[in-house]
């Protein structure tokens, strides 16, 4: 653990446990590239986005809030330097070699991105230009192709924030040392007191993981997921059988239909578990890419469904 | 499971049979599946009375145990591959699903150690039947943590049609593990041993059973103490309590309907002990006082043999009186095959010139071949195979020499009647190779004189290995040389196993290439991985075999020129591999496999063998000729 996540989630924590004033403690999982970032400045973002979306319905958070806002952007950007997975952008800028699982990977979940986003094969092969094109299976170039159709078209998430998104979900799902050390960060936030979970992006991967593993007797009275990609069937296969985390009470799943990240919601149809997850696709994220932490907590309908769980 | 979808040739009549809690089933995620076979009519072959009626009886069952069951029957109309891969990719691309069974009830066969499921329009369409070996590796990649195949069908070969043509359908979908992914362990019960056949028979005067299936579902409605594990509030007779109630069970009652046959089921379980498909349906029956004695089979030969070899138990040891066991050795022919393997196995004492040796020692890298005379050899690249000796394929053995004695080639080995065999020359190593009514039935690598593993051999090795060497490839040849057991037992014996085939730093190859077909049989692929880098540490280059166990030839270029040799599979049992692994060879040994005979070693017959030489000379280019 880094020793900012240590000083983020513990201290926060310590406190708490020290006047136990607090019935429902609220669990931060923030998603990808937060390297470098200050946890403290980053949960104070958080907190004050939920702020914003909560007086929207005329409510507000308590006035003291158990808050654990668990850090592992450094501890993942550190991973992702040591793996040294070529994205497809290196293969044809520094001719490195192709790492073919994850290759497969990017093709799966890239074409599941546009198949959900509209983009046609046409728009696709634009892209891929004139280059004589194989007739054999896939190829980073085609995968590339479809990756710049998504930021041209979609949403207006770049071709290198796709490819990073990618490459750090395919690290955590397929790397047990990546995935173990995120775990125990994200773990360690949570304790057998009630709490509420909220994960955005590659943080609702993280916590679902966490939540389905975690043999405590965690209490969890909701699990609310936000601009999430488990139902992308690439990230949702990773964890199969899936089922319905234990220790949550409801599961509450939010997005933004135009981002390009969380394009399927968790239904029956993308993600069959039992209860069912509940999904409110009328998010209108305000952030560029659609995709922002803070275009998503802002949401009334979402910061109603923290402050319920939260019981404030 | 509240619904049961029937395919009647891969139509859907979920209308037939009323849904118990349709409503419920629309919402809840699917956690348990089954696909049910059961064809009565395949092609011109005997009609049979009660494989839809067994299958439509597990149906029922597991309808009851709360399965999703679709079932694929013949009573309306033919049944398809096509069908029966739909209903299994359609259970696969369940994300919820944590158990997945997989029923035939209808005529099977064997042809060179893959097996195959006859649906209704085998066997004049070589595509209308099911791969099971094949099925069974995609099955451990699908993701679901528990698929069972159960296979209420014969594995004889059938020399009725032409076989060789038969490559059967895929019904998994060939998609790799996610990494990081869950392990699926698949359990697999089939009604009969490795070539032998399964019965349906007459038990009233208008009632036919399948033995095996009615011995099965019996096991859940009648089970005794022993079987029956309470997990949570459920009384379940889990997967690994079935296999001795089958073994005992199944011989038993077709007895009492006829002595004159027998049928011994197989069982091969990798799930841990609380994974179970039902529960005990009845109060469990006290076991019996005198408990009926099993019969002994080859597979319990081989076990007792391997167990008190240096290499120690491989799987859990049924006790038999030595002399039941030596009985079933000779009337099966193990006892013959394992002495004829041992017979023709000699390591050259010494390179003193008056000494006895078929090989000369001016021989560094070759083959010796025994039970047949010798027509041509032929080796790729730059490479020369030389006749010393043709042999006289009685008790002279014909000798081969590779020239330059290294690097590791392919190498064809011609007889006398046009058949043959490929080979890799392995620098420094004699191939012994042992011939019988036209089949290899093994080879074995010894060490040349004068090499650091041949002191080794000389200082006490030999006869153990020599000994290894026979056993092991009798119960390969009979398809039981196997690790069975718990995961943990499983490691513990394939660790053993990995520790007797070493010899010094190296791995003995021939000892090698069997483990690495046990490990990858039971799914240990940490095991292959670790054999493959011995030997290709050893002798710098890949053994087909155990490159092809590995998963490290999908998609590599196999021409013959590269670091694998040979160019094809030398175990007969690795190529119905190739398929699933992505593996493609040279277009003219891909022909040739069409004429391949039912052998332990891969034995091509004359049509085959000159396509094999037409790719090795292709190698050769023109001036090697």
């Amino acid at each position: 653990m880094s020793g900012a996540a240590v000083a983020a989630s513990v201290s926060v924590a310590e406190k708490a446990h020290a006047a136990d004033p607090f019935p429902v403690r609220l669990v931060l999982v923030h998603g990808r590239s937060q390297q470098g970032l200050n946890p403290v400045d980053l949960q104070s973002t958080w907190l004050e986005t939920l702020r914003r979306g909560a007086a929207k319905i005329n409510r507000s958070l308590p006035e003291r809030l158990d808050v654990a806002f668990p850090y592992y952007g450094d501890k993942l950007d550190e991973f992702a330097r040591k793996f040294d997975i070529p994205l497809t952008t290196d293969i044809q800028a520094k001719g490195s070699e192709v790492n073919s699982d994850f290759l497969n990977f990017q093709a799966e979940v890239a074409d599941e991105m546009r198949s959900r986003a509209g983009i046609t094969d046409s728009q696709v092969q634009e892209e891929f230009g004139t280059n004589p094109t194989p007739k054999g299976p896939q190829n980073w170039a085609w995968v590339q192709a479809i990756i710049r159709a998504i930021d041209k078209h979609a949403g207006g998430v770049s071709q290198r924030v796709i490819e990073d998104f990618m490459r750090d979900v395919y690290l955590y799902t397929t790397q047990p040392i990546v995935r173990d050390a995120i775990d125990d960060i994200v773990g360690g936030a949570v304790n057998e007191k009630p709490c509420v979970v909220i994960g955005h992006s590659l943080g609702s991967v993280v916590g679902y993981h966490v939540l389905r593993t975690d043999r405590r007797a965690l209490k969890v009275q909701a699990y609310v997921t936000v601009g999430s990609p488990l139902a992308i069937r690439a990230v949702r296969d990773r964890f199969r059988p899936i089922a319905f985390p234990a220790p949550a009470k409801a599961w509450y799943n939010a997005f933004d239909p135009k981002d390009v990240v969380a394009l399927y919601p968790l239904d029956a149809a993308n993600f069959p578990v039992n209860p069912a997850v509940e999904n409110y696709g009328n998010v209108r994220n305000a952030t560029d890419n659609r995709h922002g932490i803070i275009g998503y907590l802002d949401d009334p309908d979402v910061a109603r469904h923290v402050l319920d769980a939260l019981g404030a | 499971m509240r619904r049961r979808d029937v395919l009647v040739g891969g139509l859907a009549w979920a209308h037939l049979i009323a849904s118990r809690s349709a409503r419920a089933q629309a919402t809840a995620p699917v956690t348990r599946g089954a696909v049910i076979v059961g064809v009565n009519k395949t092609g011109h072959l005997p009609v049979l009375r009660a494989a839809v009626s067994a299958a439509k009886s597990v149906a029922d069952w597991l309808d009851r145990e709360q399965f999703k069951v679709v079932a694929i029957l013949d009573d309306a109309a033919p049944v398809t591959a096509n069908a029966v891969r739909q209903a299994v990719t359609d259970f696969v691309n369940q994300p919820s699903l944590t158990q997945l069974v997989v029923y035939f009830s209808g005529h099977g066969m064997s042809v060179g150690f893959n097996e195959y499921w006859l649906l209704s329009g085998a066997p004049d369409d070589p595509n209308e039947a099911v791969s099971l070996v094949e099925c069974f590796e995609l099955a451990h990649m699908s993701g679901i943590p528990n698929v069972v195949f159960i296979s209420d069908a014969c594995r004889s070969t059938s020399p009725d049609f032409n076989t060789s043509l038969i490559r059967g359908t895929l019904i998994f979908p060939n998609r790799p593990a996610a990494p990081g992914g869950g392990q699926t362990d698949v359990d697999r019960f089939l009604a009969t041993g490795p070539g032998a056949a399964s019965f349906e028979a007459r038990v009233a005067a208008d009632n036919y059973q399948a033995i095996y299936t009615t011995t099965f579902l019996d096991a859940f409605a009648h089970p005794n103490g022993e079987m029956v594990q309470t997990i949570g509030p459920d009384n379940v007779v889990p997967n690994y309590k079935l296999r001795d109630f089958l073994s005992k069970e199944v011989p038993r009652r077709l007895a009492k309907i006829d002595v004159k046959y027998v049928q011994y089921p197989d069982t091969r379980i990798e799930s841990r002990d609380n994974i179970y498909i039902g529960h005990a349906l009845n109060a469990a029956e006290p076991a019996p006082a005198v408990p009926p004695q099993p019969n002994a089979t080859v597979l319990d030969v081989a076990n007792y043999h391997i167990d008190r070899s240096s290499i120690g138990a491989l799987s859990s040891i049924r006790k038999f009186d030595v002399k039941v066991l030596d009985q079933v050795a000779l009337d099966s022919g193990f006892e013959s095959a394992q002495k004829s393997v041992l017979k023709v196995q000699a390591v050259p004492k010494s390179n003193d010139p008056h000494q006895l040796n078929p090989v000369p020692a001016d021989v560094r890298t070759g083959f010796s071949i025994s039970g047949s005379k010798l027509r041509a050899a032929l080796a790729t690249g730059g490479a020369r195979a030389e006749i010393i000796s043709p042999g006289n394929g009685r008790d002279v053995p014909a000798v081969v020499r590779v020239l330059p004695p290294g690097p590791a080639v392919t190498v064809g080995l011609m007889f006398e009647d046009g058949s043959g065999t490929v080979v890799a020359a392995l620098p420094e190593f004699i191939g012994t190779v042992t011939v019988e009514g036209g089949h290899v039935a093994s080879v074995t690598y010894l060490p040349n004189v004068g090499t650091d593993l041949w002191h080794e051999y000389q200082d006490g090795q030999e006869q153990r290995l020599n000994e290894l060497h026979a056993l092991v490839a009798t119960a390969a040849k009979y398809g039981v040389f196997r690790i069975e057991g718990a995961k943990e037992d499983k490691q513990k014996a394939g660790a053993r196993l990995a520790d007797k085939i070493r010899v010094l730093k190296s791995v003995d190859p021939t000892l090698g290439v069997y483990a690495a077909y046990a490990y990858a049989d039971s799914d240990l692929i940490g095991q292959v991985q670790s054999v493959r880098s011995y030997v290709r540490g050893d002798l710098n280059v890949d053994l087909f075999d155990l490159a092809l166990l590995a998963n490290v030839l999908s998609g590599k270029p196999i021409d013959g020129r590269g670091d694998v040799v040979p160019f094809c599979p030398m175990l007969t049992q690795g190529w119905q591999l190739l398929r699933v692994k992505g593996v493609s060879l040279p277009a003219q040994v891909e022909r040739a496999r069409d004429d391949m005979r039912d052998a332990l070693w891969t034995t091509f017959g004359p049509r085959g063998m000159e396509l094999v030489f037409s790719a090795i000379q292709s190698t050769r280019g023109r001036n090697n000729g």
